[in-house]
């Protein structure tokens, strides 16, 4: 025990001092390996949902769905492309995603490894004992206590990532003479500084778990975990912000004050959950298990905030870089434009020297945030600078009795049902007056636009001009109800050559809104309930397998879903008003699967080919709106999206110490309509927003449903081509592996707003007598309308005669190279103590785009003389970079 | 159990020692990196500086019309001012107006422009201001004299406009603290006699911080119930050929000083202002501040802000509503 101690403390404190010297120089971390386990990415750091990969994780008997989530994770790949949401995530049975966005939260078992290891993944068309899966498959983690292995276990890791340190000690009794079983973890991650510059990490977690056998029939569980966490966020910029740091890494989130660093978006979350399940094994045949779930998730993140006409305080604020005063890049850097306009490059010259000339100028200056305030409030005048926290609480009461019978070797069947009750709280609080003094409770957008004294201007009318304190809420505060039951069934029966599984599901949504102000731009319809819309969905899922002999196995599979929207979408502008979207109505996913896995001596794996088309989708983005300075809700309906591709994997067993592996995915993942949009600005009343949701045809001068012309933009954020080849060598309980991979087609998040059929251009266009349209422009006046886009009516009957939509970005591919090293050392009396090194990265390619997003405004004035800005927003995107060179070293000792 | 409970109090024991990091002090030292600590000596004064660029266009390095040109400027001239007129209600966008009463009766104002909003805090009234004119511009903008950086309008203008904000830590220095008695921040009263004689309309007075007093034409029996229409705006513009608002109060119809409807191409509206005499000064307000949404008053006021003349015609800028006396009590 002491040597063992001994050595495991003096690794631990080497592998600190090592990794603790590493600059600086990493982006977002979620892919940190820990001994027996591939998901620490999920577990692990607490990224946002976004930033999540989806995978399934231990799918063992799929050679593809094994590997994937952790040979693709540092750029945050995402199976088929699909969002998180069709990721599902079941604890003990019962269906931990969040009902509201669909995805579920990995901050919740974040740093809790060792509980969550017992865990079966799921194909989306196989057959399970726990739930109807959806068409991107799903995981189970058993989590009774009796399901671990007695003794105890301590594992400290050194990284440079989010966080730098992690401790967690883990102790389980077994299951004991007198029926009960304990099982607990606690876990500690800690960071004063991220490998991101600015960015903190402080996150305890626990697990507690309690298991009593009253008979051979019957057992009682009681799980309880949480993972109490504080972290500060790195933010996108531009290329401009990087190249001006000198660094991929750069975050504008952090500035100084009193000469230290403080960052803006600080999330706090803790998500407390409790299950209580019970097993009757009814008989050797049958078994019923039944999960009862609850969860109250506090989570807020803070962010800057500004008020009236205060300048935007965000250091990369587009009006802050060099290239708004002159874009080097455009059509004006000629010798003659300069000899003429020499200002033009004296500006940017000075905007370019404060940004280098030091780190302070590029961050947030609080300082001066404070001394605002503190000058506003001496003048009696209101808070300029401020931080807010946005606050999505969540108490969610879950019940999931499933029942599973065994019918004879070659038949069985589970059916289930899942009942849930969601209340979505959503509100935000003073987190910080900066120094300010006086904050009255008014919409700074609605006040410019209607006036101070305006019932527009007001957030609650309840409580008008209410002074707000720090912790005070303010702004919004609303719930969301969603109350959801599904009653599902899947049927196995094997034959000598087929296996033929299928399953039906039926469910019925119910979606509520409950506003607790009453808003000055909606006072009809903000406070009190929205009433319920409701929803009735279902499928089913078909799955036939064709072995020739074990050896060859070719499977067909299909699925068709009609799902409830999410309620994230369901509302036009949730903060407001309890409007519901227009068109919301179920979504259909349709989705199909072939594939061949084969034994061939050394050589195994598994092909495959899969569609999936889903349709009449509500998609909704809230954000900042640059043209127009307001924050702004842009929802699209009646969405149509297309995924397809092919997926293989092949492993090459050389003999019992090495193997050669590769992996492919090599897929398509697109919007193939352009769907209905519905724009709605937080600032404006009712009437305001019905303009701005009519589109005038330039021609019929009849208004149209706005569209956003989105037909072909690929889905972001994910390679749709990912490739790895790898190698794996073992002797002795030595282990390594090498994959160097390569990711492709990688795309920017596309700006929905500049593709609206509003923003969009608009121009006439004649036919000829031969029936061609003729275009009549110069060749830069062609530039500019397909990079800017721009519709063309016929000039006779008003019908888009075609259109120039702007391009979305894809990013440049690249290779990455990451090794492991491994060693398990027996020990006596039944100790042991595993070490593993995991190098991610090892070429050190900073230049991989993992994703970012267009900016929401276009590049000219929307004046008659339609003049260009300076600053040309369709060249500067935000984007994401996959981290540089990390490490992760695990050592861990049981006993 | 003992094991259990041991595990227990591991947890609380680690908890309790899990602080919040994010935890930061009050900001005590600023840490502004805004302002220069030392512009250097004073050379000139705001007088001079006008003389030399602002009074004709002779030797401008630009010129646009008759009405816009500048110079940049390649010496340390350096002057001082007092802040006399900021945009603390809004009304007044990027600029703060600097005044000087010279030992020899010179009394002089010139706008200082910068590419910032919410000015004030940095540029209360009465705050004593140090500017070196090297490498900023000088000139005027519909005659009117100003310091800054030439910028392209949205229409396609080269203009004299705001300098960068980032220059104010090379060329600007705050001296001492804001002294609301200042002599500076009386304005001057304007009679029609003055207000009528071209000779008063050149450099020297324009800008200047003045007050008239008179009442509002569009409040006036003849015109207080009816609409404006808007022409002047940009036709591409939502609120081309609109109407203004009329607001029914206690039976008689008011309107406010700059309705969104009515503004024009920059952003503004124009009321007029009339004095016991029948001169006419052109009160020009912003869309979208506390003024702007401010119901007119219909009797005889004393309106005080920023005077400035184009053409014949003198026109003024309210600072804020405390700029209108007696007060607007609705």
């Amino acid at each position: 025990m002491t040597k063992g101690a001994k050595l495991l403390a003096s690794l631990w404190l080497l592998s600190v001092s090592v990794w603790a010297q590493t600059p600086a120089d990493s982006l977002m971390s979620y892919s940190d390996n820990a001994d027996e386990t591939f998901s620490e990415s999920q577990l692990g750091d607490n990224e946002d949902a976004s930033q999540a990969v989806s995978t399934i994780s231990n799918l063992r008997n799929d050679p593809f769905l094994s590997e994937v989530g952790y040979r693709f994770s540092s750029m945050r790949f995402h199976l088929r492309a699909y969002d998180n949401q069709y990721n599902q995530y079941y604890m003990n049975g019962l269906l931990l995603n969040d009902a509201e966005s669909g995805r579920f939260s990995y901050g919740l078992v974040g740093g809790l490894n060792d509980a969550m290891r017992n865990r079966e993944g799921i194909s989306p068309f196989d057959y399970n004992t726990f739930g109807m899966t959806t068409v991107g498959g799903a995981t189970n983690t058993n989590t009774r206590a009796s399901m671990y292995s007695p003794g105890h276990k301590l594992t400290l890791s050194g990284t440079n990532r989010n966080y730098v340190l992690r401790g967690m000690y883990s102790y389980a009794t077994g299951m004991m003479a007198n029926g009960w079983a304990f099982a607990g973890t606690i876990g500690y991650r800690w960071a004063k500084e991220g490998v991101i510059e600015g960015t903190f990490y402080n996150s305890f977690s626990y697990f507690l778990a309690a298991e009593k056998r009253i008979n051979d029939q019957h057992s009682i569980s009681l799980v309880t975990f949480g993972a109490p966490t504080e972290r500060g966020q790195q933010g996108a910029a531009t290329e401009e912000a990087y190249w001006l740091a000198n660094s991929h890494y750069y975050n504008p989130n952090w500035g100084y004050q009193n000469g230290k660093k403080r960052n803006a978006r600080v999330v706090k979350s803790f998500e407390p959950t409790t299950l209580l399940t019970w097993d009757w094994n009814i008989d050797h045949k049958r078994k019923l298990v039944t999960t009862f779930g609850f969860r109250y998730s506090n989570y807020g993140t803070t962010a800057l905030s500004w008020n009236g006409d205060a300048y935007d305080p965000r250091p990369d604020y587009y009006k802050n870089l060099p290239s708004s005063a002159f874009n080097v890049y455009g059509t004006n850097n000629t010798p003659q434009w300069l000899s003429e306009n020499g200002f033009a490059l004296d500006q940017w010259q000075t905007l370019y020297d404060y940004w280098t000339a030091s780190k302070a100028n590029r961050q947030i200056n609080w300082d001066r945030l404070y001394y605002v305030n503190r000058q506003a409030a001496a003048l009696g005048q209101e808070t300029l600078y401020y931080q807010e926290r946005r606050h999505n609480d969540q108490l969610v009461f879950a019940l999931s009795p499933t029942f599973s019978h065994l019918l004879s070797l070659q038949s069985k069947y589970t059916v289930g049902l899942v009942l849930n009750h969601t209340k979505g709280m959503h509100y935000k609080t003073m987190e910080d007056l900066l120094g300010g003094e006086v904050f009255t409770d008014v919409d700074k957008f609605a006040a410019n636009d209607y006036g101070l004294n305006s019932q527009e201007a007001q957030n609650d009318l309840n409580r008008p001009n209410r002074q707000i304190r720090e912790g005070d809420v303010f702004g919004y505060n609303y719930n969301i109800y969603v109350n959801y039951a599904k009653l599902w069934g899947l049927f196995e029966h094997t034959y000598r050559h087929f296996v033929f599984m299928a399953g039906a599901h039926l469910d019925g949504t119910t979606i509520e809104r409950e506003g607790l102000m009453r808003n000055g731009r909606a006072p009809e319809n903000s406070f009190g309930r929205s009433g319920a819309a409701k929803f009735l969905g279902g499928g089913g899922k078909l799955h036939i397998a064709y072995r020739i002999n074990p050896n060859h196995i070719f499977t067909l599979a299909g699925s068709y879903t009609a799902a409830a929207p999410l309620a994230r979408n369901a509302f036009v502008a949730p903060r407001i008003q309890n409007n519901f979207v227009n068109n919301l109505t179920t979504e259909d996913i349709l989705s199909g699967e072939v594939a061949y896995q084969f034994n061939i001596g050394p050589l195994s794996g598994k092909l495959a080919g899969y569609y999936t088309r889903m349709m009449n989708q509500v998609e909704q983005t809230a954000f900042y709106n640059d043209q127009e300075s307001r924050f702004t809700y842009l929802t699209m309906s009646d969405v149509d999206k297309e995924y397809y591709g092919f997926e293989g994997a092949l492993k090459w067993q050389v003999n019992g110490h090495l193997s050669f592996n590769a992996l492919a995915s090599i897929g398509e993942a697109k919007y193939v309509n352009n769907p209905l949009a519905q724009v709605d600005y937080e600032g404006m009343n009712a009437a305001t927003i019905a303009q701005l949701n009519t589109w005038e045809n330039p021609v019929t001068h009849q208004d149209q449903s706005l569209r956003v012309f989105a037909k072909d933009m690929r889905v972001s954020s994910t390679p749709l081509t990912a490739l790895s080849l790898g190698v794996n060598y073992n002797v002795k309980g030595w282990f390594m592996s090498a994959n160097l991979n390569y990711y492709e087609r990688v795309y920017v998040g596309f700006s929905q707003y500049r593709r609206l059929s509003n923003v969009l251009q608009a121009e006439t266009i004649e036919r000829g007598d031969d029936g061609v349209y003729t275009l009549s422009v110069t060749p830069d006046q062609l530039e500019t309308l397909i990079e800017q886009g721009a519709l063309f009516y016929d000039k006779q009957d008003g019908h888009i005669a075609f259109s120039y939509i702007p391009e979305q970005e894809r990013f440049k591919g690249g290779f990455m190279l990451d090794l492991s090293f491994g060693k398990y050392v027996r020990l006596s009396r039944g100790k042991s103590l595993s070490i593993n090194l995991t190098l991610n990265n090892v070429t050190n390619n900073r230049n991989l785009r993992t994703g970012g997003y267009e900016m929401n405004r276009d590049d000219y004035y929307n004046n008659s003389q339609h003049t260009q800005r300076a600053y040309s927003f369709s060249h500067n995107s935000k984007y994401y970079y996959a981290n540089a060179f990390n490490a992760f070293l695990n050592i861990a000792f049981r006993f | 159990m003992k094991k259990i409970f041991s595990i227990l109090i591991s947890i609380l024991a680690v908890f309790s020692l899990v602080a919040c990091m994010d935890d930061h002090d009050e900001v005590n030292q600023y840490d502004l990196k805004v302002f220069s600590t030392n512009v250097g000596e004073v050379n000139t004064t705001i007088s001079e500086v006008k003389a030399r660029y602002c009074a004709s266009n002779t030797t401008a390095d630009f010129v646009r019309g008759s009405s816009n040109w500048f110079t940049k400027v390649t010496d340390d001239l350096v002057f001082e001012g007092i802040v006399v007129a900021n945009d603390v209600s809004g009304n007044l966008y990027q600029n703060v107006m600097l005044r000087s009463i010279e030992a020899n009766g010179e009394d002089q104002c010139i706008i200082l422009r910068v590419k910032n909003t919410c000015l004030y805090p940095y540029f209360p009234l009465g705050q004593k201001v140090r500017v070196n004119l090297n490498g900023l511009y000088v000139g005027v903008y519909s005659l009117t004299p100003e310091i800054g950086e030439p910028y392209y309008s949205s229409y396609g203008n080269l203009n004299l406009g705001p300098m960068l904000f980032e220059l104010l830590k090379t060329n600007v220095q705050l001296i001492g603290k804001p002294n609301t008695a200042a002599p500076e921040l009386v304005a001057k009263v304007l009679d029609e006699a003055w207000l009528k004689a071209s000779a008063n309309r050149n450099y020297k007075n324009t800008p200047m911080l003045a007050a008239v007093s008179g009442t509002i034409e569009e409040m006036s029996e003849a015109y207080r119930g009816v609409a404006s229409q808007n022409l002047d705006a940009d036709e591409n513009d939502d609120v081309y050929g609109e109407y203004e608002p009329l607001v029914l109060l206690g039976g008689q119809y008011f309107k406010y000083f700059a309705p969104d409807e009515l503004h024009d191409k920059g952003y503004g509206v124009d009321r007029t202002i009339v004095m016991s005499g029948g001169k006419k000064v052109t009160l020009r307000t912003s869309t979208e501040n506390e003024i702007a949404f401010s119901l007119m008053p219909d009797d005889t006021r004393r309106y005080t802000g920023v005077f400035t003349y184009y053409g014949s015609d003198w026109q003024v800028q309210l600072r804020d509503l405390n700029d209108i006396y007696p007060k607007l009590n609705y």
